[in-house]
């Protein structure tokens, strides 16, 4: 008589996690639709909760944080996403080529969710000064600047052309978001930003 | 004259109060963070009245963010601009590398300011209201050193080069990516990376 009962409780709490993935999906996903059409300032959590169909404490019981965490986690999807656009091309790669197919990836990206990333540009600093924002993108270079290091030689070391190249990634996306240059432009800047960073510091 | 006198009287009064807007604005911002600043807080503080301030700011806050940016960075050059012996010592790179040191003391010394700027101006650029060119002093210096070392037909580039890099730089710092040593030593040498990179 024991066994059923089990069975029954593990089906109870596999359907109560899939049901809570559910949720915590269409908060996120609902986030994104609101941030592609309005300024975040704009973007409130009875605002989600309405766009998503769920409740205010469901989203409060899904992030405690409240809009910070969620546009968080928003951005660092997006993020992820891009880094891994080119995946294909990034694993083939040699040298700095490495470098420049994970950042076409990840400014073609970026482009495409526009009105997300300018929200999002400016949002952070915002976040940051208030309490902190997503890792930095050097986190996610280093490591392929010790790839590339092993076709190349580098005048600087990785942490250090990591950061220069975050850094002008950085200054294109508030070029971009200033509406200085063209989506064109700023993709064919961002897949050199490596480059650029390697002639600074040599 | 009577009518002329009044005129300059009125002009010098509209200016010290914009002056006294701007610097109660970043007063408050040294101690505020941008996001719970106000026109009714500015102006209590500047001790005008509201609509005094959408007088001299018809934007509200995003022409106040503006002009304290420009103000803010204005008085760290004219610090350097203005003092004629410590240009005549220095040659035209140095003269450049000096203005980017005071340029990154300053706004070092006005986080909430950089902050304020930064976070505001894509926001005001999507809703088509952003022409700031804030590094404008810097064209003519980098201009004239470009042509000392012989590249003058990179000057353009160079210019929008160290523009990116400083932009980049104080965004990586008030996101928390860079120390304060680190951002001074970008911002500074600035000038000097930009010429590598476009150099071919």
């Amino acid at each position: 008589m024991k066994e059923p009962i089990d069975t029954n409780e593990d089906l109870r709490q596999q359907r109560g996690e899939e049901r809570y993935f559910a949720v915590h999906e269409s908060i996120l996903e609902a986030t994104i639709e609101l941030l592609d059409s309005r300024v975040f300032t704009e973007v409130t959590i009875p605002l989600i909760a309405d766009h998503a169909d769920c409740s205010v404490p469901s989203i409060y019981n899904h992030f405690p944080g409240a809009v910070p965490e969620i546009f968080e986690e928003v951005s660092m999807r997006i993020r992820n996403e891009g880094f891994h656009a080119n995946q294909e091309k990034i694993d083939q790669a040699s040298g700095l080529q490495i470098l420049e197919e994970m950042l076409k990836g990840l400014s073609k990206t970026i482009v495409s969710h526009r009105n997300l990333s300018h929200a999002m540009i400016s949002y952070g600093n915002y976040a940051a000064a208030t309490g902190g924002w997503m890792p930095d993108t050097a986190e996610y270079m280093e490591p392929l600047y010790e790839r590339a290091r092993e076709d190349v030689e580098l005048p600087a070391s990785s942490r250090e052309l990591a950061q220069m190249t975050a850094l002008i990634g950085r200054g294109l996306n508030h070029y971009w978001a200033l509406l200085s240059i063209s989506d064109e432009e700023y993709k064919k800047q961002f897949a050199r930003s490596a480059e650029m960073a390697v002639k600074a510091l040599s | 004259m009577t009518l002329d006198g009044r005129k300059l009287r009125a002009a010098q009064t509209y200016s010290a109060m914009h002056s006294k807007i701007l610097v109660a604005a970043r007063e408050l911002l040294q101690a505020t963070e941008f996001i719970d600043l106000t026109i009714p807080m500015i102006a209590q503080h500047a001790k005008c009245s509201v609509p005094t301030i959408y007088n001299h700011f018809p934007e509200g806050l995003q022409d106040i963010y503006k002009e304290v940016t420009f103000f803010t960075v204005d008085e760290a050059f004219d610090t350097r601009i203005l003092d004629p012996e410590e240009r005549g010592r220095l040659s035209s790179r140095d003269y450049v590398n000096s203005l980017l040191e005071a340029l990154a003391e300053t706004i070092l010394n006005n986080k909430n300011v950089a902050t304020a700027i930064i976070a505001y101006a894509p926001q005001a650029a999507a809703s088509g209201k952003w022409d700031a060119d804030t590094l404008k002093e810097l064209r003519s210096p980098v201009s004239i050193a470009v042509e000392d070392f012989g590249l003058q037909i990179f000057a353009e580039e160079i210019f929008s080069t160290l523009e990116l890099i400083v932009r980049g730089a104080v965004s990586s710092w008030v996101l928390g990516y860079l120390t304060d040593k680190e951002f001074f030593e970008h911002v500074s040498e600035s000038f000097n990376r930009a010429e590598k990179i476009v150099t071919p």
